[in-house]
């Protein structure tokens, strides 16, 4: 392996790390505060808006989907801006 | 390539924050971050598959495999669609949520299959790239398809407008 590669690789690994632990952070802060909400709710069956009297629930619960799609966007992206720093 | 981060990161951040809100109606900056991560996950998308095309050979596995991923930029569109739906759905009715005059469940739920079927496509794909090594790589192509096609199916016949009627030409093409 040519040692310029090399040393492009050393720097960018650990911005890669860095970018998905960041990722990974916020996801677990993510579902942290979704835990939090429902520790003391009733569990009335699945979430779903057809029985879910409350529109303000079932619209976090899209945000919280909406949520993990893009830290999974955020992570692939990283990982693709990684691969082109190495090219 | 920055977009998508930038993008992304937003819309993560909207969605932590959209989580923790437990106030009815819609936020502003929120809805605006969702629909300009559908927006640039829409222009990321074209920009894809632009770099399949352009190749040589056009749109055949080869680039399909090796060229810009095609699906990726689809999930970019998803979350923002989904922010933007939650931001719909907390202005909607709370006893009867409605989207463009249909239920919210049935058109959320055709929605998230749709998803689905682009998450079950781009596996497949990338299985297909791989020669389907292990028997177990051919498991979510079929099932997940099938699911998926299954609940748009069943959504679409549920909703109870009747769907625009599309007559195709077949001279023309």
């Amino acid at each position: 392996m040519p040692s310029e590669l090399r040393s492009r690789q050393q720097r960018v690994r650990p911005m890669g790390a860095i970018l998905v632990a960041c990722g990974a952070g916020l996801g677990l802060a993510a579902l942290a505060i979704a835990t939090k909400k429902r520790k003391h709710a009733v569990y009335s069956g699945p979430p779903s808006l057809a029985h879910d009297s409350s529109s303000v629930t079932a619209a976090r619960e899209l945000n919280q989907g909406s949520g993990m799609l893009a830290l999974s966007v955020l992570c692939d992206s990283a990982r693709a801006l990684q691969g082109q720093f190495l090219q | 390539m920055y977009a998508p981060l930038i993008s992304s990161s937003l819309s993560l951040a909207a969605s932590l924050h959209g989580t923790a809100d437990a106030r009815q109606g819609s936020h502003r900056l929120r809805h605006a971050i969702f629909t300009a991560a559908a927006f640039i996950g829409l222009i990321g998308g074209g920009f894809h598959l632009y770099n399949v095309i352009k190749r040589e050979g056009g749109f055949v596995f080869q680039n399909l495999f090796y060229a810009a991923p095609i699906g990726a930029p689809y999930a970019l569109i998803l979350s923002g669609v989904l922010g933007a739906a939650a931001e719909w759905v907390r202005d909607a009715e709370p006893s009867d949520p409605k989207l463009f005059g249909v239920k919210a469940d049935r058109i959320l739920s055709a929605l998230t299959s749709a998803g689905l079927l682009g998450t079950v496509g781009e596996a497949g794909l990338l299985h297909f790239r791989g020669a389907f090594q292990n028997p177990a790589m051919l498991n979510p192509s079929p099932l997940g398809d099938r699911d998926a096609i299954g609940a748009i199916v069943k959504c679409w016949k549920t909703i109870p407008v009747q769907p625009p009627q599309c007559k195709v030409h077949w001279r023309l093409i």
